[in-house]
């Protein structure tokens, strides 16, 4: 038996097919304006969750990086105190070879013993260097000066601790970023200590101790360099962790915009074809509903 | 001959009749749910004997409808489950819409912020600004989640009100295929074919079908009983009016006129139940889980670190536990809040007090009392060990014990010299039927609950001659006496249970110069057996009676004696291992040689005894520093693990000389600070109430950014920012973002599949719609065709009676 076709079962199916591609259309259409192929999560929820991830990564990424950069500025601060505190120790050792010089006379020792103390006095404040409000080399106690010269000259105390303060440069790393002043003068060799006997030695006019100064004095200026060898091991760690970083936002922006932006030439070749579908169900539409046998009789 | 005239008039009215139907068929072409009807014609049966059996013209038998049984009731089936699938899809959708990802905007971008901010406070810890703007974006992290829980609710309230809307639309729809059913029943018991009261029917089960699944029987009689899932809705001529109840549990019950649950299910009712009692209420589970899981790790840390800003002299539980449970263990379910009530510790915040295996272990809470003019704080350590005492955990338990050194229950307070927790008062307040713990430290001094050092151990703890005690005292089951020395006088005392304050216990005892000292404090009798110059100034011990009230041991002696007068030793640094304080395995600094600090000719040479390895096997180590000119007064002298000495100016003058100090790695072993509420950076436990706890919202300096006093210490802060990538979310252990992230995708994914099933079930009703049309729907051409056909046959009809009539005026001309 032929199918009975029914008007009003004609005009709900072209109807519906025609609403399906209409539907297509305005999924194309929104794609299209979003540049995003994933809009809300059920358009692909496995994509969506990648896209998720990617996003927080990107964002936890570039902050890791913000932070990099926020600490490079306090280590360079660090690097050139080190630096001058190296340029200093120089000029210390320099006074302890004329001092120990036999044909230096008391007076001359008086005048470089005068030397020697204000030299001292400008590593005490190297050491208490600050940057932005905060004293680098006290450990973490950043808010009082580390170092002190007691009042009759007689020793350097440090109120700072020997504690690091660290940045944040992944999910569950940290790096330090700091080197306290414990280890930069009093470590192995107690920095303070070799310059204070040279300026008393100096005053004291005693050649001898002098010379036997000097060596304290090389292994003290070898301290400051190792600490300013190992900030810098710290620098590399941390421009290392930022070319990784740089990369890694490279890449997650990249997986981003595969996982969840729109195929364009893809997106327009099926748009237009649904549009043509849709201009063909209408079109035929319009004239399978028109004609009924009332237009004959 | 009038045979004919009555033959040709059957056909005028059995065509007229068809002509009818046709154009009622033709009327209704466009009417929903009408049934094409036929006027189904048959040949009259000729009269009986009469020979050559003609028939006696045309009669209409019936007027039918063309209807497919099992087409109709495939329709129905369709309708259900597209009223079911359109009703989760709604929800479902608008539920998806709450998160707003994948976006710049979604929650999930402030969740990174919330981590963001708190990483930028730990590049400048010491920033008030900076603290300022951690604080708002905690807020703003707070209030977005409070906006998702609460449009989470929202929709959940919503289902409630659809369905009252549901409901009475069941109720119309049965009573009228009830009334239905009624004239039906009469109609056919006439022997009419009430073909229109059909359809009518037909397109009212067909409405009812989208609320609920439907199970539909036609009687003999016309009418049809109608039930869903096997309660009855419809039955012969009366309907069943159901009406909704709530379950215990809070979930949606139907009910029948008696107030029976009945069982119905399916269709739009059914999703709506299945949204509110399940799909909703397990999405909202899992963001109150990113509520309460990120709020007690983040408080976990909070409430044991510290900051240089903060003096806290005291503190007021956010949480306040039913006044009926306070002796009741702080770890038992039944202290978890009732939904719906302030009171008791949120369930995901419950301390716990037990291994894997649910046994009972050793839990350390430290509080630093912190001398507020100094900075150096005293270490306390508020131990719960099950071996000792009842062994029970409450918070009266708790208080006791801070008060007065121990509790019946399983704490004893360390190091026990100055009875409970020196300087510090507990007390429970109660208002509006809940306990609030709050400690306030003596004036001029603060507490904090971190694994900071800066710490001066008790030198004088009990460093003079022997001392012993015995006897027994009723009033003080299980307390503790402390008696120590002012002069040459010797005071015991206790301390109040309820709040800490200090009572003298029997008189002033004045030490003999030449020794020994015999004398009685109330039930207890003391002997000092040397001379008041054996006794120093300040010293203390303490006497722990058993559960009987008798003393427990008898005798003190000097084991960890300083010599007063000596250099101070404060202890400093940041503990980086995991030992946790038990007193078998105490750090301890003992003199070796002594010597004068930082002299170069008589440098003492001290040894340092401390535990490394994991916390479960303490390993015993030790390191001696000679305290030369190298190391002068004040210079750090390090331990081990990041923990460091540091001398004052003076001399150790004994050998033999010990101090005792507390290094602990988990300041809050049970977590009951986060499960009490102190110290917190927020509170509430769902994702419509958390919040940032009132006193971080009003005081900046209360984040705790570090583990040490240190101002520029961050590490509490990098401990905090670590949360955004620790596994601790969700029964898998899972990081935040994973689990957020996957129950966002979880939705989508219901979502997506709800979406996939509308489609196929739109084309699948589309079809069986066309099938029902090809079958019932009426075909204006084919209708046409049959009143072309019926005009004819009426036409030719005329022609008869007129042929008869001719027939019969030939014969009467006959007659004429």
């Amino acid at each position: 038996m032929v199918e009975r076709v029914t008007g009003q079962g004609l005009s709900s199916s072209i109807l519906a097919d025609n609403q399906r591609t209409l539907a297509r259309l305005a999924t194309y259409q929104l794609e299209l304006s979003s540049t995003k192929r994933i809009n809300v999560v059920s358009d692909d929820p496995v994509g969506a969750r990648q896209a998720m991830r990617y996003r927080a990564q990107t964002l936890e990424t570039g902050k890791y990086l913000d932070n990099i950069d926020k600490s490079t500025a306090f280590m360079n601060a660090s690097d050139s105190a080190m630096g001058q505190m190296s340029q200093v120790m120089d000029s210390i050792k320099a006074l302890a070879v004329q001092g120990a010089n036999g044909s230096q006379d008391a007076a001359g020792r008086q005048s470089l013993a005068q030397s020697a103390s204000s030299l001292l006095g400008q590593l005490v404040d190297l050491g208490n260097t600050v940057h932005d409000g905060r004293y680098i080399f006290a450990g973490t106690a950043t808010g009082t000066p580390p170092f002190a010269l007691s009042s009759d000259g007689s020793a350097v105390t440090y109120a700072g601790n020997l504690d690091s303060f660290a940045v944040q440069v992944g999910p569950s790393t940290s790096v330090p970023v700091n080197q306290n002043g414990f280890s930069l003068f009093m470590g192995t060799t107690n920095v303070f200590a070799s310059v204070i006997q040279l300026r008393d030695a100096l005053t004291g006019n005693d050649p001898g101790r002098i010379t036997g100064l000097i060596t304290d004095l090389d292994a003290a200026h070898g301290q400051v360099n190792n600490v300013q060898g190992a900030l810098g091991g710290q620098e590399q760690r941390l421009q290392l962790a930022q070319n990784q970083l740089t990369t890694t936002k490279t890449n997650l922006g990249d997986l981003l915009s595969k996982t969840e932006d729109v195929d364009f030439p893809a997106v327009i070749s099926q748009m237009q074809l649904a549009q043509t579908a849709l201009q063909a169900g209408l079109q035929a539409g319009a004239k399978v509903m028109k004609p009924t046998l009332m237009d004959y009789l | 001959m009038t045979d004919m005239l009555l033959i040709g008039l059957s056909a005028l009215q059995a065509h007229q009749q068809a002509l009818q139907v046709t154009s009622h068929n033709i009327a209704n072409a466009t009417t929903p749910g009408y049934t094409r009807q036929t006027a189904k014609l048959i040949a009259s049966s000729p009269d009986a004997g009469t020979p050559g059996q003609v028939g006696r013209g045309v009669d209409v038998q019936a007027i039918t409808r063309a209807v497919d049984g099992l087409l109709v009731e495939r329709l129905r089936q369709a309708q259900s489950t597209d009223g079911r699938l359109n009703t989760l899809g709604t929800t479902l959708k608008s539920a998806q819409a709450v998160f707003n990802e994948p976006g710049d905007n979604g929650f999930s971008a402030q969740i990174t912020n919330l981590f963001s901010a708190i990483q930028d406070l730990s590049n400048n810890p010491d920033s008030t600004a900076l603290r300022s703007t951690t604080v708002a974006q905690m807020q703003s992290f707070a209030s977005s989640l409070n906006s998702v829980g609460d449009q989470l609710a929202q929709l959940h309230d919503d289902l409630r009100a659809s369905l009252d809307g549901d409901v009475a639309q069941v109720n119309q729809l049965t009573t009228e295929i009830a009334d239905l059913n009624q004239q039906i029943r009469t109609q056919t018991l006439l022997g009419n074919s009430p073909n229109d009261l059909l359809d009518r029917r037909d397109q009212a089960v067909n409405d009812l079908s989208t609320h609920l699944e439907l199970h539909v029987r036609g009687q003999s009689d016309g009418s049809v009983l109608i039930d869903s899932n096997g309660s009855l809705l419809v039955g012969q001529d009366t309907a069943q009016r159901i009406s909704l109840g709530r379950r215990n549990d809070g979930g949606i019950v139907l009910l029948a006129p008696d107030q029976t649950p009945i069982n119905a299910q399916g269709g739009s009712i059914g999703a709506t139940i299945d949204l509110h009692d399940h799909l909703l209420p397990a999405l909202q589970d899992q963001m109150d889980t990113v509520a309460s899981s990120l709020a007690l790790e983040l408080n976990a840390r909070n409430s044991t670190g510290t900051s240089s800003g903060a003096r806290i002299a005291g503190y007021s539980a956010d949480t306040a536990i039913v006044t009926a449970n306070r002796g009741l263990d702080l770890d038992n379910p039944a202290q978890g809040q009732v939904s719906g009530s302030v009171l008791g510790i949120p369930a995901a915040y419950l301390p716990s007090f037990t291994d894997a295996n649910g046994n009972p272990v050793a839990r350390n809470l430290t509080i630093n009392v912190l001398d507020n003019a100094t900075g150096v704080a005293q270490k306390f350590t508020v131990r719960y060990d099950p071996t000792t005492g009842s062994g029970s955990r409450s918070l009266s338990d708790l208080v006791t014990a801070i008060n007065t050194g121990r509790s019946l229950g399983g704490f004893t307070v360390y190091p026990p010299g100055a009875g409970g927790v020196g300087g510090v008062s507990a007390r429970i307040v109660s208002a509006d039927g809940g306990d609030r713990l709050t400690l306030s430290a003596a004036s001029g001094k603060s507490i904090d609950f971190s694994g900071a050092l800066d710490t001066r151990p008790a030198s004088s703890a009990w460093t003079g001659g022997d001392a012993t005690v015995t006897g027994s005292d009723a009033s003080l089951v299980y307390g503790r006496v402390v008696f120590s020395v002012s002069g040459n006088t010797l005071q015991a005392s206790t301390r109040s249970a309820l709040d800490g304050s200090v009572t003298a216990y029997g008189p002033q005892i004045t030490i003999n110069a030449s020794g020994p000292t015999v004398a009685t404090v109330g039930g207890l009798t003391v002997t000092l057996p040397g001379g008041a110059a054996q006794y120093h100034d300040g010293e203390s011990f303490a006497v722990d009676l058993t559960q009987a009230g008798a003393v427990n041991g008898g005798t003190f002696t000097q084991t960890a004696g300083w010599t007063q007068g000596d250099a101070s030793m404060t202890i400093g640094g940041r503990y980086t291992g995991t030992q946790t304080f038990d007193p078998s395995h105490q750090w301890s600094m003992r003199v070796i040689t002594p010597g004068t600090i930082g002299s170069a000719t008589n440098p003492p040479l001290v040894e340092f005894t401390f535990f490394s390895g994991s916390a479960s096997a303490p390993v015993q180590e030790s390191v001696q520093k000679l305290l030369d000119d190298k190391t002068p007064a004040g210079t750090p002298v390090q331990i081990a693990d990041g923990v460091f000495a540091t001398f004052g100016a003076g001399a150790l003058s004994a050998a033999g000389n010990q101090l005792n100090f507390t290094v602990d790695g988990q300041p809050d072993q049970a977590r009951l600070l986060p499960a009490l509420g102190i110290n917190t950076l927020f509170s509430g436990a769902t994702a419509s109430t958390l919040q940032v706890s009132d006193t971080v919202a009003k005081n900046s300096n209360r984040i705790a950014v570090g583990t040490t006093r240190a101002a520029g210490d961050n590490s509490n802060l990098l401990g905090m920012a670590a949360v955004s990538s620790a596994p601790v979310f969700g029964s898998g252990g899972q990081t935040v973002g994973d689990f957020y992230n996957g129950a966002v995708a979880g939705l989508g994914v219901q979502v997506q599949q709800n979406t996939r099933l509308q489609d196929t079930q739109n084309v699948l009703k589309q079809s069986l719609e066309n099938q029902r049309q090809q079958s019932s729907g009426v075909s204006i051409d084919e209708e046409v065709t049959y009143l072309i056909q019926q005009q004819q046959a009426y036409t030719a009809a005329a022609r008869v009676i007129s042929m008869a009539r001719d027939n019969i005026q030939t014969l009467l001309g006959i007659i004429h």
